[in-house]
């Protein structure tokens, strides 16, 4: 009873009339009475239709599957993007991971980032706060809003001549001799295939790369637990300035302090919207304690709680938090994962009701948004060509084929393993291209928090500035295998002419 | 080198301990062969697909697919009817278009005394959170996102439905007449669901088309879906600035409620003439909006939002399709430009948004139709102007024939309504399948009547009710005589 609509003419039209690249082949739609959607063997690919081919198949629109995509267009590959969600930028945006956490150390932002940052300074609401401090310097820092990053990823996108492919999931990959031919998407419409000459996994969870049979890893080799999701939620209806004075002067907070108090007291002298941060530490613990003494919170609802007010959204906070107790819950183990999603939205009702309740300022706020996707910082990790460790981090390791460097801490929230030294200012480690490429597949890249590297390395490089510039350098490597025909496992980033690298270690 | 990590047994005692149901399986972290991924080991063992080993994760009595507002009800009324149920969620949160999508609030039916019990008791539990989704002169629903959310968690909990969140049907294991298994990407990976009765409230008719069941798609004369729309909120509005502007100054009294429960809405195409027209054609004119931008725009306040609105809009050109994944995804990026320079024109020009921002995009598009199966029965247009009774109906409904751009019908004369069949909610095909929702079997003219969340949540809860009741009778779904079932067993019983 199908009947095979033929897509009017008009729209094909109309795509070239707004610039938007040609539209692909359609999945099974336009064959009459072939329809992608019963398709039995999907694990295997046979028989799916191909919805999209491309040179460079990335998986993945989070920070470094973006970044990956652009890059590689913008180097003259035909770039395809597989994004599961209706926005790119990922946890910082369908997360709501807010803002990028410094790198603490200078010269790591690469030219995407800078790009990027400038064009959201266009948007009307600057990415930076302008200050360096003893504790706040280096890369990275920037303050995205994310309704403005989805909208500019778009652009980006659309200038450099990426075709997403909005609402698909992941569900299979195709191998042949040692290569990734094909990965099989699940669409609205059915599975299909998107085939191409090189991957990108930028998944965060490793999946395409799982599919493909690579060695992965998950979770501390101390205690088997992946690091603690967070189910994050923004709040409106904030009067900033009155939370600030509530911290400061009532509860003799210092853990805003110096020229971030200066920030404060500036914007509000202006009757500007201000920034301003806080969370739950050694000073104000009691106060937090109190709403468990009362029965408001529980002990796992403070385990960590931090919230930033977001410039360019007035009145709203961005809260890092709820974390879910990481002893009871998995972010690889699809039941206990659901179930960590309601527990955290119960921990996300008792904080907003304590904080409407208990700080001045927020009297009238409520909950304006939460998160769309969990925020995980680790779950599986690709074993590739280098495994970086918590020593390259100690000891500062450079390398002649590095695409990025950090000196982000080694950050576990877990205080039983959370005992790593911070870099002293101005050192910083790099990350080599062989983190980011496999023995197994020689045509797969693998960027973000997924990457080569131990528990306790991810830990430090799994921060979204350093996902990017990682991202940025695979679309670069891409589309340069493809040029010069090296197999995409065996490039040598050092020996792509300085120009057009992303990084160059000095 | 993956390491097989053991939870410890403290996460199991856990979960005793806060009300959960026992885990069904823990993760051992094992990889399959070289070219598929299994969600997790299994004690309900494994099934080939696709000529792989691949676990499966849930062998139960009710597998609901999509936890949308026909889906979460569903869920819920098998569970309460004693069946072990599983409701498979691709996203972080129930309610669908309502939660992820930013739909809101839920139109009215239009029929007298058309809330089944279930409905009713969603209302009954936004008032116990706080929000009244009465405004005192429609039959709107005028709800809270967030809250709506944590009631369909805290219903679920209650009725023991297991939720799996972030999976996504894939695909079906289908023999002879009746569906054995669906196919679900999970994070870990591929894992099979096994169920005896499968409830498709996808939305998109997956489960059904993936089974091999017949459907149609978009109109027959156009062959055009309905338009999607990409919807979103503003927040930082002065709505008492707004109501002024709008329903004094301009003296626009198409909102027949006041603040809290404020409306503003313009809609070019339609009869009626709305004040704000004039707003968005000087837009036009002045190049700050395109028409297209122009065409419809509509916001309601948000109860216990204060300052944030739910825009009802951009709707997106029919020139992109619902039913196709590569027109589907341009219709993204179009529809956010078109939802950027809407809300930048707004708050340039429209009194109350000047201090206004976009303060949440909607994290599915409103897909309004894409594909309905042809099941038993077949609702038509005709339905509805003669107000059609079932002996086996399931709900009632009086919501105009709303076919954006295609066709827009007179309302029904006060009182009158049309039921739906439990008929047009199975199939010939597939015994053990029922489908909820928007999907369900009716013409494109029909479903433009049937489509709005409140009849979709009363198909649900029937469906959820006849899946639990066939399994004690031993009845295939698609033989249940819904008129057949007691009545006080019943949700609703035509009159």
């Amino acid at each position: 009873m199908e009947k095979s609509f033929s897509i009017p003419i008009s729209r094909r039209t109309f795509m070239k009339l707004v610039g938007m690249g040609t539209v692909g082949m359609l999945a099974g739609a336009a064959a009459p009475g072939g329809e992608a959607a019963a398709a039995p063997l999907g694990a295997s690919g046979e028989g799916l239709p191909t919805i999209l081919t491309a040179d460079v198949c990335v998986v993945g629109g989070g920070s470094a599957g973006t970044a990956a995509a652009v890059s590689a267009a913008r180097k003259g590959a035909k770039v395809v993007l597989v994004e599961r969600g209706i926005s790119l930028g990922g946890l910082a945006t369908q997360g709501c991971v807010f803002p990028c956490m410094p790198t603490f150390v200078d010269g790591s932002d690469t030219p995407y980032i800078t790009d990027l940052n400038k064009r959201m300074e266009k948007q009307g609401a600057s990415p930076s706060l302008g200050i360096d401090t003893d504790t706040y310097y280096g890369g990275g820092r920037s303050q995205f809003v994310p309704e403005y990053l989805s909208y500019v990823y778009d652009e980006m996108c659309e200038e450099a001549g990426v075709e997403i492919l909005y609402n698909a999931a992941l569900a299979g990959a195709v191998s042949d001799g040692g290569k990734i031919t094909a990965c099989i998407v699940q669409t609205l419409e059915g599975l299909a295939k998107v085939e191409a000459k090189v991957f990108i996994d930028g998944t965060g969870d490793a999946l395409l790369s799982r599919f493909a049979g690579v060695p992965v890893e998950k979770g501390s080799e101390k205690t088997g637990h992946n690091q603690p999701m967070s189910l994050r939620f923004e709040m409106g209806g904030v009067d900033v300035g009155k939370v600030f004075q509530f911290f400061q002067k009532e509860l003799k907070d210092d853990y805003t302090r110096g020229l971030f108090v200066d920030i404060v007291e500036n914007a509000l002298k202006e009757k500007k919207p201000p920034f301003f941060e806080f969370a739950k530490w050694k000073k104000n613990e009691k106060f937090f304690q109190g709403g468990v003494a009362r029965g408001e919170l529980t002990q796992d609802d403070i385990l960590y709680i931090q919230a930033f007010a977001i410039p360019g959204k007035p009145t709203v906070m961005s809260m890092n938090c709820p974390e879910m107790p990481p002893l009871n819950f998995s972010a690889t183990d699809a039941v206990s994962y659901s179930k960590a999603v309601s527990f955290g939205r119960k921990m996300m009702r008792r904080l907003a009701g304590f904080f409407s309740k208990n700080i001045p300022g927020f009297e009238h706020a409520y909950i304006c948004r939460e998160a769309s996707m969990v925020g995980v910082r680790e779950s599986w990790r690709v074993r590739g060509k280098y495994y970086m460790e918590a020593e390259d981090y100690l000891k500062a390791h450079h390398f002649a084929d590095a695409v990025c460097r950090t000196a982000y801490p080694i950050d576990i929230h877990d205080v039983k393993l959370d005992l790593f030294e911070k870099l002293k200012k101005g050192e910083y480690y790099e990350i080599p291209y062989r983190a980011l490429v496999t023995n197994e597949r020689s045509n797969l890249l693998v960027v973000g928090r997924c990457a080569s590297g131990s528990f306790a390395a991810q830990a430090s490089f799994r921060i979204q500035p350093t996902c990017m510039s990682m991202g940025e350098a695979a679309g670069i490597a891409a589309a340069w295998g493809l040029s010069q025909n090296v197999a995409i496992n065996e490039i040598k980033w050092e020996e792509i002419p300085e120009s057009m690298r992303s990084y160059v270690s000095k | 080198m993956g390491k097989s990590f053991s939870i410890p047994i403290s996460r199991r005692d856990f979960m005793k301990m806060a009300g959960m149901a026992a885990i069904g399986v823990l993760a051992e972290g094992a990889i399959g062969g070289t070219d598929t991924v299994s969600a997790a080991g299994s004690k309900a063992g494994t099934i080939n697909y696709g000529g792989k080993e691949i676990p499966v994760l849930f062998s139960v009595d009710v597998c609901v697919a999509g936890g949308g507002p026909s889906g979460t009800a569903a869920a819920i009324m098998a569970a309460r009817n004693g069946a072990k149920t599983v409701l498979i969620e691709r996203g972080v949160a129930l309610g669908g278009l309502a939660v992820l999508g930013c739909v809101y609030p839920f139109m009215d039916t239009h029929a007298p005394d058309s809330d089944t019990p279930y409905v009713a008791e969603v209302k009954a539990r936004l008032r116990q959170h706080g929000i009244e989704p009465f405004d005192g002169v429609t039959q709107q629903t005028w709800h809270n996102p967030e809250t709506l959310t944590l009631i369909y968690d805290e219903m679920c909990s209650e009725a023991g439905v297991n939720v799996l969140f972030q999976t996504v049907v894939v695909d079906t294991v289908v023999e002879g007449q009746k569906l054995t298994a669906c196919i679900v990407q999970t994070i870990a990976g591929l894992a099979a669901i096994q169920a005896k009765t499968f409830i498709d409230s996808t939305g998109d008719a997956y489960l059904s088309r993936s089974a091999g069941v017949p459907y149609e798609r978009g109109y027959e004369k156009t062959g055009n879906n309905q338009p999607l729309s990409f919807r979103f909120e503003m927040g930082g509005i002065d709505v008492g600035r707004l109501y002024q502007h709008v329903a004094v100054e301009l003296q626009e009294d198409w909102c027949k409620s006041k603040p809290p429960y404020f409306e503003i809405a313009e809609a070019m195409h339609r009869k009626q003439r709305y004040k704000l027209e004039d707003l968005m054609a000087k837009g036009v004119a002045s190049g700050e909006i395109t028409q297209e931008e122009a065409e419809y725009m509509q916001a309601y306040t948000i109860i216990g939002k204060n300052g944030v609105m739910s825009m009802n809009c951009p709707e997106i050109p029919v020139k992109f399709s619902a039913t196709d994944p590569v027109s589907y995804s341009k219709a993204v990026a179009y529809g956010r430009r078109m939802m950027h320079n809407i809300a930048s024109y707004l708050i340039a020009h429209l009194p109350g948004f000047e201090k206004a921002f976009i303060s949440r995009e909607a994290a599915m598009l409103g897909a309004r139709e894409s594909w309905r199966i042809r099941g038993k029965h077949y609702l038509v247009e005709d339905d509805y102007h003669s107000q059609s009774r079932f002996a086996d109906a399931v709900c009632r409904t009086a919501w105009f024939i709303d076919a954006h751009g295609e066709k827009v019908s007179e309302k029904l004369p006060k009182g009158g309504y049309y039921e739906i069949p439990y008929g047009s909610l199975v199939t010939e095909e597939v015994e053990n399948l029922i489908v909820a929702g928007r999907c369900i079997s009716a013409s494109f003219i029909l479903q433009a009547s049937m489509r709005i969340q409140p009849t979709c949540m009363s198909i649900g809860e029937a469906a959820g009710i006849a899946a639990a009741w066939g399994l004690k009778k031993h009845i295939a779904a698609n033989a249940i005589a819904w008129d057949k079932i007691p009545p006080e067993k019943r949700s609703y019983v035509s009159k």
